[in-house]
């Protein structure tokens, strides 16, 4: 008997008498095989309806009352109701796991079957997980997942819903213990690859995080052979996105791992043209491997300075770039960039005297090698010099006596 | 762990040895710097706020005589109304950049130009048509500068023995010649000498038919000379740019201003590839001449220093010094070397500092 607790579930109360009535009517005809069911033992229920956000009295109302009639037509007795709490994580249907760890603690009080409804009221929309577990032996043995509308349609939804479940208890009271999937649907799907963290979405619904390197995804009709598109993401990484068609009824999507966005690298490099020295430098992502800016200090000697004054060359420049042709993922990169630097030659000896070549870098296209968080990288120094000041190179292009600009070759780690 | 040392050691040894490797685009000269001078506020005075200066860096040198370094400086030399008003000025300085002076033309149509040289009466300094001390003034004997005549090109050279001064050059309005203009001066007063026959440079019969298409441009440019008071002997370097190649002549005084063909002395006629094989692929190089060698600052970038004997017929001796050298063609550069024993520097001028430094020398 439904306890209306408002004037709202009152009303709803009525409404499902009535529905009630005319579903008793409507499954006369197949008593029968019922009866032949019951007469070997009549099964025993218990109904269990939780929330996995806020509570909404009157859905879990149609909900109590309607898994009550549909179990009384198939000859299940219901014992009662179970108190059940599911909220407390974020609300989102329970995978197969949590549903286990939440019924298999609940006491049966003598059922043979519990039959659950979790739902999650949210903005306009009704999600609903029915499941039908066996606490015996702690298994879920059947459930489906739907969706409905809030509002004046709820209870017809609500009820069609509970009727997707009913083919499941059928089987159960005719004798399976295990539930076979329905021909034609994909009963499970398991995500892998991708890290511990990661978010899913299926279509477009959010189906949890990836714990443990695997995602069970919660109960969801697909049909063989339908193609779904997979949404990967996950804080401070690169999202990846993927079509997979669901060819079988038990369904392992391994997806790409996700790589690491870049925000700061640092690097090292050497330059045929400024042979004897090392530079470093670091770059700051504004685009996550995309638009960088940069920074770079190259120290090098003149190779040929035996027996004559030190020569040392201190190279500082700053840098605007973009990656370009290639996305992030791609083995083999390509960036251009620009910016301004000087050259500050300091001939030991002579203090006060310091030649100071100050230059634009016009492109400097770079090729790039990833393998993971490390990358080489080569590039020719395409740079102009302004000839302003006591300077060296004057008002031209930056390049050696042979004709080449400068060829620079590194290596970065993205932090 | 060996084959990394291996490796190492191989690129080592290929970074010390390769040329190539070692190459910056930083000039060869930069750890020979010495001293320097700035002479902002002193062209700032000269061209005000002129920035379109022209510059150019010559040095002077003569037997028992202090080696001068002239550096000019000319800002546009046409007024508002487009009339010429030559403003340039001469800084004459010593060979430690201590400025001497600071000279200006006597008249306003005259102007500086080379040659540049020591002349015959005492201790002065002939800039074009001027005439100056070794402290950058203009001397009052003769009372007129030298007028080169019409047959005289700008870019003649001078020498003098004491006696007199020697003009040569490439006549006046032609980018080559077969021959060049002769002229010497002498005693105090400037005199000119009763000789002004040109001074071939090739044999006539060698010469082309004036006929040839593109005459004008097969002969000879007159790249410098060097007199060697002591041998009483002149060097003069030509372009041949039919040729793309430089060479060069060494003649006794008497000889050069005899009227035989300068090239003639070369030893064999015509001179072969293999005595002068200093090639020009693009342009005229900047040239200086010393007595033990030849200077050259390509317009790609490569200084090289070619030796060779100092007395005597000349011919290249010894190896070629080449450093990475300037791409910047705004910058004069000048050379002094007064052979074995004696101080040897290169200096340059840059008109973006307008700071003039000298460098020891690098290719001894």
């Amino acid at each position: 008997m439904i306890r209306p607790r408002s004037r709202k579930a009152f009303a709803a109360a009525l409404l499902v008498t009535a529905l009630a009535i005319s579903a008793g009517a409507q499954a006369a005809p197949g008593t029968a095989g019922q009866a032949a069911g019951t007469a070997a033992a009549r099964r025993k229920a218990q109904v269990a309806v939780a929330a996995l956000g806020s509570r909404d009295e009157l859905v879990e109302s149609i909900l109590e009352s309607e898994l009550g009639a549909m179990l009384d037509r198939e000859g299940v007795e219901v014992l009662g109701r179970i108190e059940l709490r599911a909220e407390g994580r974020a609300p989102e249907p329970p995978s197969e796991q949590r549903i286990t760890m939440l019924l298999g603690g609940l006491d049966a009080k003598g059922a043979d079957i519990i039959v659950a409804a979790f739902y999650l009221s949210r903005e306009s929309e009704l999600t609903f997980q029915f499941v039908l577990f066996d606490p015996e032996v702690d298994v879920v043995v059947g459930g489906t997942v739907s969706r409905a509308r809030k509002g004046l349609a709820a209870f017809a939804n609500i009820q069609s819903s509970v009727a997707e479940l009913e083919p499941s208890i059928e089987r159960y009271v005719e004798g399976a213990y295990r539930v076979e999937a329905r021909t034609g649907f994909v009963e499970r799907i398991v995500v892998e690859g991708a890290r511990d963290g990661s978010r899913v979405v299926i279509l477009d619904r959010d189906y949890g995080t990836v714990s443990g390197g695997r995602l069970v995804v919660p109960y969801t009709q697909f049909a063989i052979g339908a193609t779904v598109p997979i949404a990967v993401s996950k804080d401070g990484y690169h999202s990846r996105s993927l079509s997979v068609t669901l060819d079988e009824q038990q369904e392992t999507v391994v997806v790409p791992p996700l790589r690491r966005e870049t925000r700061i690298d640092l690097g090292a490099r050497w330059s045929l043209g400024q042979a004897a020295g090392l530079g470093f430098g670091s770059r700051f992502h504004i685009q996550p491997d995309t638009l960088f800016v940069g920074l770079e200090a190259y120290r090098y000697l003149e190779a040929d300075s035996f027996d004559n004054r030190i020569v040392r060359h201190y190279d500082i420049g700053a840098s605007v770039g973009r990656y370009v042709g290639f996305p992030y993922s791609s083995f083999f990169r390509v960036h251009l960039s620009v910016g301004i630097g000087m050259i500050v030659t300091d001939v030991e000896g002579i203090p006060g005297r310091e030649y100071t070549d100050y230059y634009l870098a016009l492109g400097d296209p770079t090729a790039e090698l990833r393998f993971g968080r490390l990358s080489v990288f080569a590039r020719p120094d395409i740079r102009y010099a302004l000839g302003l000041g006591y300077n060296l190179l004057g008002r031209q292009w930056i390049r050696t006596p042979y004709g080449l600009p400068p060829i620079t070759i590194g290596a970065r780690m993205s932090l | 762990m060996k084959k990394l040392q291996a490796l190492a050691l191989v690129a080592a040894f290929g970074l010390a040895s390769c040329d190539f490797l070692k190459t910056t685009p930083f000039p060869g000269y930069i750890d020979r710097t010495d001293i320097s001078l700035d002479l902002s506020d002193r062209i700032e005075a000269i061209a005000g706020g002129e920035s379109q200066i022209g510059y150019d860096l010559q040095t002077v040198t003569a037997d028992g005589r202090s080696p001068r370094l002239l550096l000019l400086v000319e800002p546009p030399s046409t007024d508002k109304s487009g009339a010429f008003d030559y403003k340039g000025k001469l800084l004459v300085l010593d060979e430690d950049l201590v400025l001497r002076g600071q000279a200006g033309v006597a008249s306003s149509i005259d102007y500086f130009s080379k040659p540049y040289s020591y002349t015959h009466d005492g201790s002065n300094i002939l800039a074009g048509y001027t005439v100056l001390t070794q402290e950058g003034e203009s001397t009052l004997s003769p009372p007129d500068p030298p007028k080169l005549g019409s047959p005289h090109g700008l870019e003649g050279c001078a020498f003098s023995d004491g006696a007199n001064t020697y003009l040569f050059s490439i006549p006046s309005g032609k980018y080559t010649a077969f021959e060049l203009s002769y002229r010497t001066y002498f005693e105090a007063t400037w005199g000119i000498g009763g000789d002004e026959d040109p001074k071939p440079i090739i044999p006539a019969a060698a010469r082309p038919s004036p006929g040839v298409q593109n005459y004008q441009n097969l002969g000879y440019q007159l790249m410098g000379l060097h007199y060697n008071a002591d041998e009483d002997e002149t060097t003069f370097v030509f372009s041949e740019p039919t040729e793309k190649r430089i060479l060069a002549v060494r003649v006794t005084r008497a000889a050069a201003i005899s009227g035989n063909p300068l090239l003639g002395y070369a030893g064999s006629w015509p001179v072969p590839a293999s005595a002068w094989p200093i090639r020009i692929e693009a342009d005229r190089p900047k040239v200086a001449i010393c007595g033990n060698g030849l200077f050259l600052a390509r317009r790609d970038g490569w200084m090289e220093f070619y030796p060779w004997t100092e007395t005597g017929p000349l011919a290249l001796s010894g190896e070629t010094v080449r450093i990475a050298g300037d791409r910047a063609l705004e910058r004069p550069y000048a050379f002094l070397d007064e052979g074995p024993g004696e101080d040897a520097y290169m200096y340059r001028f840059d008109p973006a500092s307008k700071i003039l430094t000298r460098y020891k020398e690098w290719w001894r």
